[in-house]
């Protein structure tokens, strides 16, 4: 199978199978689902690496740019004093 | 009319971006919002992968039938000598000679002599040292070009990109430099066309489109040194022309 439509494949399939798991799991955190879903992405890009229209990947971007905020604000959750 | 990955690229990103701020909107629902983020980001990735413009098997025979003129032209013009592979601001181009193989006109070409037999104006025949010789277009110069490969980028995911996941033209591809020495090993690459004149000046199919894929994302001319064919893998050695890399090597 072709690289490009393996990665759509696997990357969907991925990505749905953890958001029913966490639906089950009653998970009501989004930053929960974002970074799985940012975490599968980058495994994926980093594995199959497939060939993209776009020398940046803004996606990729994105996705980091979303991972660090839910992280940022559950270290500050941490260090909060109670 | 837009191709089908963009349509359902679009398509998926506009329906997850939808329910994703209804679920957090309307709902207040986590969970839906979720499944919008999760749809919308398959979307993206539909909509950034480069969609398929024509089967492989179908690429690779017609670059092994556009090698079918230059192999007639070489065989014409008598022409024996090894190409250079030229990157320039007009595309890439292949340089072959008139010397005997492995020499120009019995002196070493330079970087920058090669870098200006490839500017405007271009023309068919061209001479260098005076000595006449043929700027060709070789088969891997557009398909490179479209391909997004630009300086900078690591040659072997470069070749790898190119000759294996568009062109289908091997199966695998390693590289490794050293100095300006460019060795590169194909596995299995398809069966080899009858045009001796071109896998000899130009390398065969597979490796002479390795050879653009390098150039373009070397910056700098190079030249295929040797090739052989040792049970299914196929090794070519190129010499790379940039005044860095001479200047490393001494």
């Amino acid at each position: 199978m072709d690289t490009k439509l393996r990665f759509i494949l696997v990357y969907s399939v991925i990505v749905f199978s953890a958001y029913t798991a966490y639906v089950f799991l009653n998970q009501t955190d989004l930053g929960v689902y974002v970074s799985s879903v940012a975490v599968i992405y980058f495994a994926l890009r980093l594995t199959l690496n497939p060939q993209y229209r776009t020398r940046v990947d803004f996606l990729g971007l994105i996705l980091l740019a979303l991972f660090a905020y839910f992280v940022a604000e559950r270290v500050l959750q941490i260090l909060e004093p109670t | 009319m837009a191709e089908r990955n963009t349509v359902v690229g679009i398509d998926l990103l506009v329906a997850g971006a939808l329910i994703a701020s209804m679920g957090y909107l309307l709902v207040r629902s986590t969970a839906i919002n979720a499944f919008g983020f999760s749809l919308a980001t398959v979307g993206a990735v539909v909509l950034l992968v480069v969609p398929e413009d024509i089967a492989r098997p179908a690429l690779s025979r017609l670059l092994a039938d556009s090698t079918a003129n230059l192999e007639a032209l070489l065989e014409e013009t008598g022409l024996r000598a090894r190409a250079y592979y030229i990157p320039s601001p007009e595309g890439l181009k292949s340089f072959v000679s008139g010397g005997d193989e492995g020499s120009n006109g019995g002196a070493e070409i330079t970087a920058d002599e090669l870098r200006t037999l490839a500017r405007p104006p271009l023309s068919l025949i061209i001479e260098s040292r005076g000595r006449k010789g043929l700027l060709l277009t070789p088969p891997g110069a557009t398909l490179v070009r479209e391909a997004a490969l630009g300086a900078g980028d690591d040659p072997e995911e470069a070749v790898r990109t190119v000759v294996v996941e568009t062109s289908g033209l091997a199966k695998g591809a390693r590289l490794v430099q050293e100095g300006t020495s460019i060795k590169l090993e194909l596995n299995s690459p398809v069966s080899e066309s009858r045009t001796p004149y071109y896998n000899r000046c130009l390398g065969t199919l597979a490796t002479s489109v390795a050879a653009c894929a390098i150039a373009r994302v070397l910056g700098s001319p190079i030249r295929l040194m040797e090739e052989q064919l040792d049970g299914a893998t196929r090794f070519a050695v190129f010499r790379l022309f940039s005044e860095e890399a001479s200047k490393e090597e001494r």
